[in-house]
């Protein structure tokens, strides 16, 4: 495989990165020297790795790729924007962007590039929906999913391969860059990889089909099946969900939730419109309030609703007698991948011995395992810290810039150990986090 | 027994802004305590101890009332009437008050002490007794305890060798200007001293290359870390401390001292505590079975430190310490504005949701390794001691 | 008293029995419920001092830990056991030896202290029965002392879980209902094979607090519903941790789990200088349970006996105490205020150092 070499390579670059935090004005000549090296060497690699195999083989590389590569991921299809000055603007701001040592194999947040014609082989409807991804104003794992498949089904309706080729042999190579892009504005979550996956299985499907589908049929079935995944593996599942969620809702029940799951406000919709009695405390967070959005709905349906910030968790755990979470993924060693904080709302309850549930459809069942929350993660942007949630009050950072021993830290999610979860809903039934593997093996 | 008139308007100066928590945070509010206890005791006029006693233990009582949360008033409050104790034991039985009353805090926990605190006992069972069976005396009344205040031990009993009445009226011309000195000395002068006292301990608790998570802004904190910075190269994690951002703070003072700092959100203290080898809070008040009232979030950084079993240092002085109980976990945190929470410009939304923002949290004894205070350290199930050394278990309800 | 009486009444073996009747004198104490066994065994040794004629310093204090001796042997037994002779005596699993025995560690402590200041006997003794008076009075009231440090943990609305009957917890209670007026309600476990948890339901009712028997067995059941366990204790031992009646440690185990908090409540005077390891390091009866011989042959009687009997075998078959480790309680609430358990080793410290 041709990545591993240099990919291996940048990982080192990373390490010796990690070492040497220093900004770049502190460090010695010899110092820098061996940085500049180093960059020469990654983008070395980075050429001879050329167009990677796969969307996962290129999200890997995403991951590997060393942080202050502003450029989208190495696809021959998109010129490389190598102007000399933007690269050493970027690589500027980047060093206050991700200093963490401990954190330099992440990704630092990124800009889409929308405005150079680097992106112009792509369908139009993929650079807006990569604005939305990478402005986080379209945000929540299943909508990102059921979004991008939306947009791949209508890529693929789009579609007209070159005479030279048919559509089932072209379509793959035809969405990489496609999905290329989707990763270079923002990190994919673990469900959207997963749906990938079972696009490329569904095409190379396709292709092997004896005797070859005509380009309409192959067309149709491709769009049919995308359609038939978001119906089944999403919207269907969300409704079997809260069926199946509704078991475990009682009256009188006093229900926390932490930031905004779409399931987990379906489920609590659901519950209040058959008529259950009972009382919700929305947990959230900084800097992305999601709760927010969730308490709106939840006090129009005319639910009696509680608001807190995550740091008074303590205070109102007392009172509650379920924890309801979605989640973004569900690993397999039973951990659940969400939003930044869940695990802490589902450690303080499984430690006052309050029942913990997790929602996830089956389609969020990945194959990866991870026992801390730092070897995979996103990471936000940093700026949005600063922002003060009183608008009069000044920030204490506005200036963190100016300060060169600060860093700010905007991770995205976390990893919650299933020591901490009682129950995962899905549309297959009420099961313990623990049989994520099997359930993960009946759907590949 | 009345206060001056300049004296009562300071006092009800010192109320009215407890009320309003206009003045806000132990050390303040203990220092500006110790003040007025101590014009108090040079300004009143007070034939003997047990009428200062009561003065002093009535005007406890009213601040204590007016801010109960803030447990350094009445913790300062003990300090004082354990001192004039102190010095009334001091002048009856021997005259070399001086020794006695010094040597047993600055040094807190040798043998010595303890044999101090034993004595300190026997005295104030024979207090107590005194209280109880002596009606010759025309001085005010001293005000009525509850009876388990009557300090306890039948073990006194069993080491009492005879019952002398040491009567707590007798008149002294030279108590004054002692107590006024002991105060100054053992309260004021210590409160000035304490930031120092457990920064100097920082690199006994620091090692080369840590990873330090804390909460919050707390000047005994930074105070500690900034000290370690001094020698040692590590870094800092400093978790945001939502609504009130004071851990922003916090990491920008850090920072300007030359510490390596990230700043975290709150919602990222179990992914990062993986990282992070220890963790040192601050506290608001340090309670008698070694639990702390501290800054909200904190009991979640605690808490996520002992699923990664992170060591948990406490930095307090002693004055926060507090001979009360967590009667009820609710009892010592107060709710302050919403607005910072939920913004008042959602209008219609804050009008259906009961928004809670808790200023404090509660962190459980077994959560805490290690309390820092100025003089030492101590483990959480050491601290009843501690207490039993600074305050007179008389005095433990004003 | 009736000394005088108890005086005529023959049976001792352990020591001289002209004088002084030691068991008997404490099974009659026993008979005023409200006195605890510690303060009995005190008492005892009182009224032992009034009539003791010992003619020197060194006999008196010989003669005193022959008392000693007796009255623990006697606290194995029931009064009517006790007069029986020694072979046919049937032991009664379930007297409190333990309280007993820091009766008497204290009552020592107390002779003591107080014997290094005098020579002549009767100065000796009028002493101590002056000073022990005082103790006395302390000790009847630490109980309500008790009831005021104990009832601030009371919090209205609260659910409390109460292990069998403890007469200082019912005073805790008590004093939070009736006189602080908290509302809260109460869970008794029945506290077999004693049953006593139906007399403090009984009691408690009474009083008009809302309260409900619970299985011994139920307990992990129930404590989801509770903010809060009481039990009493027999004995403080030197960790902090406390003996207490059988299903203590049990319920101590569950709270800890479900992390509620427990808070013992004792009268100082039931700390014992005693620092078991674990369940079978401790000073009481160990029943044959523990090695199994007895139980097939309990087991074999029983089919030929009567329910009754059957589990009235069970219940010798079975220990009476059980040891609570410290780590699994809270905090101690007693008369000497509000302790943690570390506290309790540093006011025996105290005491016996």
């Amino acid at each position: 495989m041709i990545i591993v070499g240099p990919s291996h390579d940048t990982a080192q670059g990373g390490h010796q990165a990690a070492g040497g935090r220093k900004s770049l004005k502190d460090m010695t000549k010899a110092e820098r020297r061996a940085l500049q090296e180093q960059k020469v060497k990654e983008k070395q690699g980075r050429m001879a790795a050329g167009l990677p195999g796969s969307a996962k083989k290129a999200s890997e590389q995403e991951a590997h790729k060393k942080v202050n590569s502003p450029k989208i991921g190495s696809t021959s299809n998109l010129a490389q924007p190598t102007a000399p000055d933007a690269g050493k603007q970027a690589k500027k701001q980047q060093n206050k962007l991700n200093e963490v040592p401990w954190l330099s194999h992440l990704d630092p947040p990124k800009k889409p590039n929308t405005a150079s014609n680097t992106n112009r082989d792509l369908h139009p409807a993929i650079l807006a929906l990569g604005l939305r991804f990478a402005e986080h104003k379209m945000v929540g794992s299943n909508a990102r999913c059921v979004a991008m498949l939306t947009i791949f089904a209508k890529i693929i309706r789009d579609h007209k391969p070159p005479s030279d080729a048919s559509f089932s042999r072209h379509i793959q190579k035809y969405l990489d860059p496609h999905i290329a892009y989707l990763l270079s504005v923002r990190p994919m979550s673990l469900s959207m990889r997963e749906c990938i996956r079972w696009l490329k299985k569904e095409i190379s499907e396709i292709v092997e089909e004896d005797p070859p589908l005509t380009d309409e049929v192959a067309r149709n079935r491709l769009v049919e099946r995308i359609e038939h995944f978001i119906k089944e593996r999403i919207t269907m599942a969300d409704t079997l969900i809260v069926e199946n969620g509704m078991q475990k809702i009682q009256n009188g029940d006093v229900i926390l939730t932490y930031a905004k799951s779409s399931v987990v406000e379906a489920l609590l919709l659901e519950a209040k419109r058959s008529g259950y009695e009972f009382r919700v405390i929305v947990v959230d967070s900084r800097p992305m309030f999601e709760g927010k959005h969730l308490l709106r709905r939840l006090v129009s349906a005319g639910i009696e609703c509680s608001y807190v910030l995550l740091s008074s968790l303590y205070v109102v755990l007392n009172t509650v007698t379920k924890v309801i979470l979605g989640a973004h993924a569900l690993l397999n060693n039973g951990a659940v991948y969400s939003r930044i904080g869940t695990a802490m709302v589902a450690m303080a309850a499984s430690d006052k011995q309050i029942p913990v549930i997790v929602c996830c459809e089956t389609y969020k069942f990945v194959n990866r395992t991870q026992v801390d929350s730092l070897v995979l993660n996103e990471m936000g942007n940093a700026d949005e810290l600063v922002k003060s949630s009183i608008p009069s009050n000044t920030n204490p950072l506005s200036n963190w810039r100016d300060l060169p021993n600060l860093r700010l830290l905007n991770l995205l999610y976390d990893v919650t150990p299933s020591k901490h979860i009682t129950l995962v809903v899905t549309e297959v039934g009420l099961i313990p986090c623990t049989s994520a593997p099997v359930i993960w093996r009946e759907y590949k | 027994m009345v206060l001056s008139k300049a004296l009562e308007s300071q006092v009800e100066d010192f109320i009215s802004r407890l009320k309003r928590r206009q003045i806000v945070g132990s050390y303040e509010v203990a220092k500006e305590t110790a003040i007025i206890l101590r014009q108090v005791v040079s300004t009143t006029r007070w034939s003997d101890a047990s009428v200062l006693v009561h003065v002093i233990t009535d005007l406890g009582r009213r601040l204590v009332a007016a801010q109960p949360k803030e447990l350094a008033v009445g913790n300062i409050v003990r300090r004082v009437l354990k001192i004039i104790r102190e010095v009334v034991r001091g002048e009856l039985e021997t005259d070399d008050i001086m020794n006695s009353g010094t040597s047993e805090d600055s040094d807190g926990f040798s043998q010595d002490s303890e044999d101090d605190a034993d004595s300190d006992r026997e005295f104030k069972s024979i207090l107590a007794q005194d209280t109880e069976d002596t009606d010759h005396t025309p001085r005010p009344e001293i005000p009525q305890r509850p009876k388990l205040q009557t300090e306890s031990s039948m073990f006194n009993l069993l080491v009492d060798k005879n019952s002398e009445d040491i009567d707590y009226s007798a008149k002294s011309y030279n108590m004054k200007p002692l107590i006024i000195q002991e105060i100054n000395e053992e309260i004021i002068a210590d409160l000035e001293t304490v930031y120092k006292g457990i920064a100097d301990q920082a690199l006994e608790h620091i090692h080369a290359n840590e990873v330090i998570m804390t909460i919050g802004y707390s000047r005994t904190v930074k105070d500690f870390l900034t000290k370690a910075a001094a020698k040692r190269s590590f870094q800092v994690i400093v978790a945001e401390t939502s609504p009130t951002l004071q851990g922003q703070a916090m990491a920008a003072s850090l920072a300007e001292v030359g510490i390596e700092t990230t700043v975290i959100t709150d919602s990222a203290i179990h992914a990062v505590m993986s990282r992070v080898n220890k963790v040192v809070l601050g506290a608001h008040a340090v309670l008698a079975n070694g639990g702390l009232v501290a800054v909200t979030g904190s009991q979640m950084v605690a808490a996520a430190a002992k699923h990664h079993t992170t060591p948990v240092l406490v930095c307090t002085a002693l004055y926060k310490l507090s001979p009360l109980f967590p009667y009820d976990v609710d009892l010592f945190n107060v709710c302050v504005t919403p607005e910072h929470v939920l913004s008042f410009n959602e209008g219609t939304l804050i009008d259906k949701v009961n928004v809670l923002n808790p200023y404090y949290d509660f962190v459980a004894p077994e959560l805490v390794n290690l309390f820092v205070h100025n003089l030492g350290s101590a483990p959480p199930s050491y601290v009843y001691r501690l207490i039993n050394d600074n305050y007179d278990l008389e005095d433990t309800t004003l | 008293m009736a000394t005088a009486e108890l005086n005529n009444k023959s049976a001792s073996d352990s020591m001289d029995p002209k004088l002084f009747d030691a068991a008997a004198c404490y099974h009659t104490f026993l008979e005023d419920q409200e006195l605890s066994t510690p303060v009995a065994t005190f008492k005892v040794f009182t009224e032992f001092i009034k009539c003791s004629q010992a003619p020197t310093v060194t006999e008196f204090l010989q003669t005193l830990t022959q008392v000693g001796d007796t009255i623990q042997a006697a606290s194995m037994y029931d009064a009517k056991e006790w007069k029986l002779p020694t072979s046919t005596r049937k032991r009664n699993p379930h007297k409190a030896t333990i309280a007993t025995l820091a009766g008497i560690h204290l009552f020592n402590q107390f002779v003591r202290r107080n014997t290094g200041d005098f020579t002549e006997l009767e100065e000796l003794k009028a002493n101590l029965l002056a000073r022990s008076t005082l103790i006395l009075q302390k000790a009847t009231s630490a109980r309500d002392r008790i009831a005021v440090t104990g009832s601030q943990f009371v919090h209205d609305n609260a659910v409390i879980l109460v292990h069998s009957y403890s007469r200082t917890v019912m005073s805790v209670l008590q004093y939070a209902a009736n006189v602080e007026n908290k509302r809260f309600k109460v869970y008794v476990t029945e506290g077999r094979p004693t049953s006593d948890g139906l007399t403090a339901v009984s009691e408690l009712q009474a009083s008009g607090i809302p309260c409900a028997a619970v299985l011994d067995s139920a307990v992990g059941f129930i404590l989801d519903k509770v903010d809060m366990v009481f039990v009493g204790a027999e004995g403080v031992v030197e960790n902090g941790g406390i003996i207490n009646q059988i299903g203590t440690y049990q319920i101590a185990l569950v709270a800890k789990a479900l992390g509620k908090p427990i808070y013992a409540i004792a009268e100082s005077y039931k700390f014992v200088r005693l620092y078991p390891l674990n369940q079978y390091d401790l000073p009481s009866i160990t029943p044959d349970i523990v090695t199994f011989s007895n139980r097939r042959k309990s087991s074999s009687n029983a089919l030929e006996q009567a329910d009754e009997s059957q589990s009235n075998d069970l219940a010798l078959s079975n220990p009476s105490v059980d040891y609570t480790p410290p780590q699994y309680l809270t905090l101690l609430l007693t008369d000497l205020g509000v302790l943690t358990p570390s506290g309790v080793s540093d006011e025996l410290i105290k005491l016996y150092l």
